[in-house]
């Protein structure tokens, strides 16, 4: 099914309307079209100012000296991406990227693919800007994720439903995001295979500033906009204002534990706003205010083997049922959510995280546990993020912030 | 020519196009209408499931592959909205009244069309989830964004009809223009995917409109502007 738009023929068919006599006479009198016509339908609005490259996040270390190398190594061993896979699932890339970077090479993995073996690093990252690679070692279908638009490039996720789920990324913003982790430029090219139009990570940028909203899930678009956008206001594409600061106010004002991975995204994306001087003291005050109230809950909730389940936010509470599973069992599910929250920690400074013992004690369950799920996660792939989540929140919780200068070995 | 002399023809030129504006206005402005509404059709007229009464889509149209060949969606809109007003419309006839491009039809003529049936039909823009809340009647929305660069985007653009609101706005009800089966659509999904452009169908409560003492005010400012205007120019061109 299709349309065809004709702006200017519209406009021109339709009678005049009493209503457009003080337009026009504010046209008259200001000497100027407004808005530049017949070029589409973004041409009144206000694009966001990208960054040349994404703003760097700032960690803490959460813990010193408690944890062997060996200790870590064996669980970033646990993380690496599934081999047995014929095509990456986008899940299965997004998670993998952003815990391996793309200098990560696994020669010594036996991929199902054989030209993944010694190059994945630079394969998947290749895939996240090339229409042919996509297709051909990502498992997206016929099509890809991407879309060109007025606004830019779009990238349809599985929540734009029927004819875009079969060819969709994860979240709303989750591309974007993953972009920003690994340090992409905003002017990094995007090859269209059906389409001379070249479009840059600018592009993305504009597409996913233009489309965020209240009733859509925005822990991926604000955590991925805070780092490329470097003002606070820009205008969505219905011409309303918006920007990072409404984003804070959407954010702070979800229940605990709403959204995907248990709400886990939600503090993350707060914990990155949180560190952007560009939006403004009351969103910051706000911010503060709702991390509290996390770290509070957390502490409410914190098991005593260290670890968080998915009722951490009281959310999941049934009847007699204390947990429902959403990754298959209960001790993935804890997993998951405690990889997760130790992440946001991470991003914040003493004054706003939790205690260095509660931490550390997270950090233990999720060190015990990475190794003993794994066979539980190899049976699925769906649970892979479970795993680099819990990874990354080790490698970020003991200080490691260039895994190929702490362990280059593993990236061979 | 002096300095002085291309400044005032300079501004002699501006005048001219100013009264010229103003000489379009005159004509236009006497021929300015309200909106359409649809006043004089009740919207309680209006089931929610079109299939259920007396305005039934003929059964050997449902699922047909008629309806799904070809970029159809715009004047299965207009059919449906039709339908739900118990206008007396053939299918063919409003296949007829609306020529599908290589990207389908365009949101204009899919408007005329309903207003040639008598339907009192308005193309907006920039109209957002929560101006959907506002608006009463069977509403034509363009669905994801139009593209400018892509050869084969007609793929994804799409019209269908909202119907409803369930559970305080969480979600619309619909009626797809490809199956023409009742549908729900998510707010999250119609919030990412809208163009932004509708086809008002009903007596539509904009809060973005003038009031109606508005308008008259608006108006008698205008005429007293136009007048300001005509008589300055007179003066300085005759002076």
């Amino acid at each position: 099914m299709g349309m065809r738009l004709r702006r200017s023929a519209a406009e021109a068919d339709r009678p005049i309307y009493r209503r457009d006599i003080p337009a026009a006479f504010a046209i008259l009198l200001a000497g100027v079209g407004g808005c530049r016509s017949g070029e589409g339908i973004d041409d009144c609005i206000d694009g966001p100012p990208v960054r040349d490259e994404p703003r760097p996040l700032v960690r803490t270390t959460l813990v010193r000296n408690q944890f062997s190398e060996d200790e870590i190594e064996r669980a970033l061993r646990t993380s690496a991406p599934p081999a047995y896979l014929l095509k990456t699932p986008v899940t299965v890339l997004y998670h993998a990227l952003r815990l391996w970077g793309a200098s990560a090479n696994f020669t010594d993995l036996d991929f199902e693919s054989s030209q993944l073996k010694g190059r994945w690093g630079s394969v998947m990252r290749s895939a996240l800007f090339s229409e042919d690679i996509q297709k051909t070692f990502v498992s997206i279908g016929p099509e890809t994720f991407f879309h060109p638009t007025p606004f830019g490039l779009m990238i349809r996720t599985t929540a734009d439903g029927g004819f875009a789920s079969r060819f969709a990324s994860t979240h709303p913003g989750a591309y974007l995001s993953v972009l920003a982790d690994l340090g992409t430029p905003s002017d990094q090219d995007i090859r269209l295979s059906s389409n001379p139009w070249v479009p840059t990570v600018r592009d993305v940028v504009g597409d996913c500033a233009a489309r965020i909203h209240p009733a859509i899930e925005s822990e991926w678009s604000a955590s991925a906009l805070s780092r490329y956008v470097s003002g606070p206001d820009w205008s969505d594409r219905f011409g309303k204002p918006t920007g990072k600061n409404q984003m804070v106010r959407w954010l702070v004002e979800r229940p605990f534990g709403h959204g995907s991975c248990h709400g886990c995204h939600i503090p993350y994306a707060l914990a990155v706003l949180f560190q952007d001087k560009s939006i403004s003291t009351e969103s910051h005050d706000r911010i503060a205010l709702r991390l509290d109230s996390y770290n509070r809950q957390l502490k409410r909730m914190q098991a005593s083997d260290g670890s968080w389940g998915s009722d951490w936010s009281d959310q999941n509470r049934a009847g007699d049922l204390s947990e429902k599973f959403t990754w298959g069992s209960q001790a993935v599910d804890r997993l998951s959510v405690t990889g997760h929250h130790l992440e946001w920690q991470s991003l914040l400074d003493s004054d706003h995280r939790l205690s260095e013992e509660r931490l550390a004690l997270g950090v233990r369950f999720v060190l015990r546990k990475i190794e003993l799920v794994r066979p539980e996660i190899n049976a699925d792939w769906h649970r892979y993020g479970t795993l680099t989540h819990a990874a990354s929140a080790i490698l970020s919780s003991t200080g490691t912030t260039d895994l190929s200068q702490r362990f280059p070995h593993l990236l061979r | 020519m002096t300095y002085h002399d291309e400044i005032w023809s300079r501004s002699r030129r501006r005048w001219r196009i100013d009264i010229a504006f103003c000489l379009f206005m005159v004509p236009a402005l006497a021929a300015a209408q309200d909106p359409p509404t649809a006043d004089n059709v009740p919207l309680s007229n209006e089931s929610l499931d079109f299939r259920d009464d007396d305005v039934s889509l003929p059964d050997v149209l449902i699922g047909d592959s008629d309806f799904q060949k070809g970029l159809k969606c715009g004047p299965n809109a207009a059919f449906i909205v039709a339908r739900r007003r118990r206008v007396k419309v053939d299918y063919d006839e409003v296949l007829r009244s609306i020529e599908i491009g290589q990207r389908g039809a365009s949101v204009e003529d899919v408007a005329r069309c309903l207003r040639n049936l008598g339907i009192p039909a308005e193309v907006r823009k920039n109209v957002t989830p929560e101006d959907l809340l506002r608006i009463s009647g069977s509403t034509v929305v363009h669905l994801s964004a139009v593209d400018r660069r892509s050869s084969d985007a007609g793929a994804v653009d799409h019209f269908t009809v909202l119907t409803g609101t369930v559970d305080g706005g969480s979600s619309f009800t619909a009626i797809d223009t490809t199956s023409m089966l009742p549908t729900v659509y998510r707010t999250d999904y119609l919030a990412r995917n809208m163009s932004g452009y509708a086809i008002v169908t009903a007596d539509a409560v904009d809060s973005g409109s003038l009031t109606p003492w508005l308008k008259r005010a608006a108006l008698a400012v205008a005429a007293v502007v136009a007048v300001a205007v005509g008589s300055t120019a007179k003066r300085r061109i005759g002076g």
